[in-house]
């Protein structure tokens, strides 16, 4: 259910911490192109220190589903399960989805009060074509001239003692406002954000607008979007500046067979671990100059993660042994 | 002695609510026979205004579906979401299922919806037409809030046969075929009417002025019609009339103007059977009334793998008796017994309805004065329902003024769908209810060969317990409830201008209405603001309709204003549009044929009636009809 660091982000976002876990709902055990969510009356699932809500009713459902259904291409609500990639992030099986226009994603046991880098998010199909070509009670976006300037937003916020926090990170799911129509775009695809920034939460508060609505009842785009690879801290709430990777350390050659040179962009001294994907500890050495070789001719071939923490700074990036 | 009887137990009846039994009357062969009439305490409207449309005056513009000619002869409010589209009304600030429909007195909306698609009414299917803004619950039943809408058979009992053949063709591939056939002497009548419409409605809009115009995709129309009517005078005192309806529709719906495309679409099917009985005695006429109406609407999208099927089955009885009490009075006693019950994906098992109504009414008449006293108790699912009370008044002021009014109390009963639809219906919904008054003011004045009349109509209405689907405080999802009240008022002023002389007949009419209905409670979803003026109800509205005669060659031309109304998502703006029509007669002998064409549109307006559906722009007709 949780492991340490799944391959593809640290791939395209190498500046996400260490010490982390990442909730990618594989272990859950769903059926065939089917869901499951928490209407066993128990308000929710709990998926590792995650905690997912539900309502559901024979009034219908709101809150998140867990699912592992696949379908591209069929629009409209009876498809309200899919995500639009067809597939959950990493190639995975599972992911979440939200219904509803403010959701809540809590935060338990160990991640309470932490920071949670980020998560893999994307649109769900029926949201994507319901924004694609429009339906019965949607506008297709961009309107009749396609120049509408319409967008379809996530503003996810951090909850820490109750209190909502006024920072947020915002996501387009879907952005028409661009001069040049062509550069409209709907995510289609599973997009990484960075949470980090939001610090240590206990909730993560995560709402959607859009241009299209009803003054009387409120967005007419559909309430759905998908997440996967939460990814959690374990460690208590770093206080230090997270920087972005490359502006950190460099790795090379990569992949390496005998020695692994890294070149510390930082002015600090610091500590360089290397660590396997599943978080085993395999090598921890005190860097001091600009540039460092890392003997690594006693590695196993494989992918590894090198980490760089100095005194006010965190990065990770992967190297490859061959 | 028999009258007396039969005629008490219906009083026992209506006053002691038990069984309605259907005593045996004795039947006396001999010529003359019967008249078959409506019961004029029900059908002549006290109080208010009517407009009414015989066999001839629907011919006379060639309109083929009754929409067109209420919206273009009597200035009705449709809320049309395009060609051969859904069509529904909002009458006096009402909402859709605030007009009752009836057909040869009997409802014919659907009790799953509470409204009927007046789009699938064609003119060819009827003989009347008559048309009453204004409250009529106490003597029509439930929906009959903001106006009534009587579609009637009614037969010609001459001798022979006769046979109507029509064809028309028109834009967008419109094509329409029509025979009507009857046969009988003055005893027995049989009229039959044939009908077969099709349409792509593949007509262009503009989407914006610097696009290129859009073809309307997935809007074919398939309809078929058949109508059988049966007029049987049995003797001097008895007649039997057998109405039946066949319908079927087969309709895409089209996408909106900001959906790339739809392949949805919805079959409507409906056959009504009903059974008449009348009796006439010396100072009573009795009537047995026996329907059975059965309907199906499935709607299927294919894009979205959709397929909602929904059916429903109503039987309903009704006896009235009218009673001639003095040369002044007349007493009406009536019971209706309705049973419906209804499938659809959304209800979790058969939803079963029944109805119990009674009714009474008493009309007077002295020197200037006529009146009318009406009372009606429903009993649904042994709850009792809001007894509803009318008082209706004409008062002759001048030879040439006359004063009108009326205080009713009318209301509307939950939908199968308010009620059973899971999720959100609610068993334990009210009524719709609340008090209308209306005065009309009409003055006619004849001057040569010129009739002049006009008229001036104010009402008044508040309705209670208002139901809407929405969200109740506390509430997650969306529910029916009782969560609001509506005030409705308004002013009617028309003109009339007739003028006929042996070779021209000149007819001119003109209407304005001012309608303002308020939401009187804030909601919070859906979002209403206290005093907000209904979605889909113009303030302001008004229309003319000028038709003329002369020789062998008539014409019309309607032209209509609709002010700007508020849709759910955003303001459709105020239009104008205007139709025309000629038609050419000839006769030679006994057969008689016309030659017609219509022009719709005559001023390319591009126009919404209802938001991202946009109307067609100029299209015509032409047709042909033989009478034989």
């Amino acid at each position: 259910m949780i492991k340490l660091l799944s391959t593809l982000p640290i791939l395209f976002f190498a500046h996400v911490m260490l010490a982390q876990t990442v909730i990618d709902f594989e272990d859950l055990t769903v059926p065939a192109d089917s869901f499951l969510n928490g209407n066993d009356g128990s308000g929710g699932l709990t998926v590792g220190d995650l905690f997912l809500t539900h309502t559901s009713s024979a009034f219908g459902w709101s809150g998140w589903s867990i699912s592992n259904q696949t379908d591209t291409l069929t629009p409209g609500y009876l498809n309200q399960y899919s995500a639009r990639p067809g597939m959950g992030a990493s190639s995975s099986a599972n992911f979440a989805v939200s219904f509803s226009v403010n959701n809540i994603l809590q935060l338990t046991a160990e991640a309470a009060g932490k920071t949670v880098e980020g998560l893999y998010i994307t649109n769900s199909t029926y949201a994507y074509y319901s924004i694609l070509d429009g339906d019965t009670f949607t506008k297709k976006f961009g309107g009749v001239t396609g120049n509408d300037p319409d967008y379809f937003l996530l503003t996810i916020k951090a909850y820490r003692a109750g209190e909502l926090s006024t920072d947020s990170v915002n996501f387009y799911l879907a952005d028409y406002r661009f001069e040049d129509n062509s550069q409209d775009y709907i995510i289609d695809d599973w997009q990484f954000i960075d949470l980090s920034t939001l610090g240590a939460v206990d909730s993560l508060s995560f709402a959607l607008s859009s241009t299209d609505n009803s003054p009387m009842f409120g967005m007419n785009t559909p309430a759905y979007f998908c997440i996967d690879d939460v990814m959690l801290s374990n460690s208590v709430t770093n206080t230090r500046e997270v920087v972005v990777a490359p502006t950190l350390f460099e790795v090379y050659p990569n992949p390496a067979a005998d020695f692994l040179k890294l070149k510390n962009l930082t002015t600090e001294p610091g500590l360089v671990s290397l660590y396997t994907l599943d978080g085993r500890s395999v090598l921890a050495e005190g860097i001091q100059s600009s540039n460092q070789q890392i003997d690594v001719r006693q590695l196993a071939k494989g992918t590894y993660v090198v980490k760089l923490e100095t005194a006010t700074q965190v990065g990770a990036q992967l190297f490859v042994k061959e | 002695m028999k009258e007396y009887s039969l005629f008490g137990l219906l009083f026992l009846v209506f006053t002691c609510g038990s069984t309605v039994i259907i005593g045996q009357v004795d039947t006396v062969i001999s010529i003359p026979v019967v008249e078959i009439q409506a019961l004029k305490i029900r059908e002549k409207v006290i109080g208010g205004l009517v407009e009414e449309w015989d066999k001839a005056k629907l011919a006379q513009s060639s309109l083929q579906s009754v929409t067109d000619v209420l919206e273009r002869e009597s200035g009705l409010y449709l809320k049309s979401y395009g060609l051969g589209s859904l069509a529904t009304s909002s009458v006096r600030g009402g909402s859709a299922g605030h007009t009752l429909v009836l057909w040869n007195g009997l409802p014919i909306h659907s009790p799953m919806l509470g409204l009927l698609d007046l789009s699938l009414l064609p003119v060819g299917a009827i003989d009347q037409l008559s048309f009453q803004r204004g409250g009529n619950a106490a003597l029509w039943g439930s929906g009959a809030i903001g106006g009534l809408l009587s579609l009637n058979n009614t037969a010609n009992f001459s001798k022979g046969t006769s046979i109507e053949v029509q064809s028309i063709y028109g834009n967008f591939e419109r094509f329409q075929q029509d025979l009507k056939f009857r046969f009988g002497n003055q005893r027995f009548q049989s009229n039959t009417s044939l009908s077969y419409a099709s349409a792509e409605n593949n007509f262009k809009y503009t989407l914006a002025p610097q696009l290129p115009k859009r073809e309307q995709t997935n809007a074919r129309l398939l309809q078929h019609n058949l109508v059988q009517n049966l007029y049987w005078k049995i003797n001097a005192k008895n007649a039997l009339t057998l109405h039946y309806w066949y319908q079927y529709s087969d309709r895409e719906i089209p996408p909106t103007n900001s959906q790339t495309r739809s392949e949805a679409y919805q079959i409507d099917g409906s056959n009504r059977l009903a059974l008449d009985w009348q009796f006439n005695g010396n100072k009573t006429i009795y009537q047995a009334k026996a329907a059975y109406f059965t309907e199906n609407l499935d709607f299927f999208d294919d894009q979205i793998g959709l397929a909602s099927l929904s059916r429903f089955n109503s039987m309903i009885g009704e006896i009235t008796a009218q009673r001639a009490i003095n040369s002044q009075h007349t007493l009406l006693l009536g019971a209706t017994q309705t049973f419906t019950t209804a499938q659809a994906d959304g209800y979790q098992n058969r939803a079963e309805e029944s109805r119990t109504a009674f009714l009474a009414s008493l009309k007077g008449e002295k020197k200037r004065w006529e009146w009318q006293v009406s009372l009606r108790q429903t009993i649904i699912d042994k709850l009792l329902a809001p007894i509803v009370p009318t008082i209706a008044a004409n008062y002759r002021l001048l030879p040439e003024l006359s004063i009108k009014g009326k205080i009713s109390r009318n209301y509307r009963l939950p939908t199968l769908n308010d009620r059973f639809w899971r999720p959100g219906g609610n068993q334990l919904l009210n009524a719709e209810v609340g008090w209308s008054q209306e005065l009309s003011l009409v003055a006619t004045k004849t001057i040569g060969v010129f009739e002049l009349t006009s008229s001036m109509t104010a009402f008044n209405r508040n309705i209670d317990d208002w139901i809407l689907w929405s969200i109740k405080e506390g509430q997650a999802f969306w529910s029916a409830n009782n969560i609001t009240k509506v005030w409705s008022r308004g002013l009617e002023p028309r003109l009339k201008l007739a003028f006929q002389n042996k070779q021209l007949t000149f007819n001119w009419k003109l209407g304005y209405d001012y309608i303002r209905s308020t939401n009187q409670v804030a909601l919070e979803n859906p979002r209403i603001a206290q005093g907000a003026q209904l979605i889909y109800t113009p303030l302001h509205q008004a229309f003319t309709h000028i038709s003329f005669r002369w020789k062998n060659i008539s014409a019309n031309y309607h032209h209509r204003f609709t002010g700007k109304t508020q849709g759910i998502n955003e303001a459709i703006e105020a239009f104008q549009v205007g139709h025309g029509s000629i038609q050419y007669h000839l006769s030679h002998k006994t057969l008689s044929s016309k030659l017609f064409i219509h022009l719709n549109n005559i001023w390319n307006t591009e126009y919404f009636v209802v938001e991202r559906r946009p109307m067609p722009g100029t299209n015509y007709r032409i047709g042909v009809k033989f009478s034989y």
